[in-house]
């Protein structure tokens, strides 16, 4: 488990597939400010 | 976060959610809440670890008061909620979740493991994050 992650760290990359189909990588994100959502469950 | 969406759009932001659950009940999920961002699935959790995001225990979860009121409230307007957790271990009600803002320079701008199920950032310091 990485430790806690803070303001100014570089952010993890991934690469995930989408929902709805393709993959997503951190670097596809370069264009604008990303929020990025961790879910819990989805109850 | 349905409602925030526009505001995130206007501040010049995109959101992307990452979930371990499956593909069918995020997608149920999603139609259920409207929600209008792209959805990313990790059901090894490999981003949730890199991220350092952390399942919860018993004072998180059922005993943590928020939560509690959080989890009844729920179970009230949707009865489908407590058929999820009557679901049992293919839903692990103690992973905890997380909210990031990456700039475009990949760097964190902001960074908050949820202490608990009810534990989320508030839509202003999202915001604030994402301003240059």
């Amino acid at each position: 488990m990485a430790r806690r992650l803070q303001v100014g760290d570089p952010a993890p990359d991934f690469t995930l597939p989408l929902l709805d189909g393709g993959p997503v990588n951190l670097s596809d994100y370069r264009d604008r400010p990303l929020i990025l959502l961790f879910t819990r469950w989805l109850g | 976060m349905r409602q925030s969406y526009p505001a995130i759009q206007t501040a010049g932001a995109t959101v992307l959610a990452i979930t371990f659950e499956s593909q069918d009940h995020t997608r149920n999920f999603i139609a259920r809440q409207e929600l209008p961002f792209p959805f990313a699935l990790d059901p090894a959790r490999d981003s949730y670890a890199a991220y350092g995001l952390q399942r919860g225990g018993a004072m998180q979860l059922s005993l943590n008061p928020g939560v509690a009121a959080k989890t009844i409230a729920i179970g009230l307007r949707n009865p489908g909620h407590l058929a999820y957790l009557a679901e049992g271990p293919q839903h692990d009600y103690k992973q905890l979740g997380g909210d990031f803002v990456v700039g475009p320079d990949g760097r964190l701008r902001y960074a908050k493991a949820s202490l608990n199920a009810a534990d989320f950032a508030p839509l202003a310091d999202l915001l604030a994050a994402v301003k240059p």
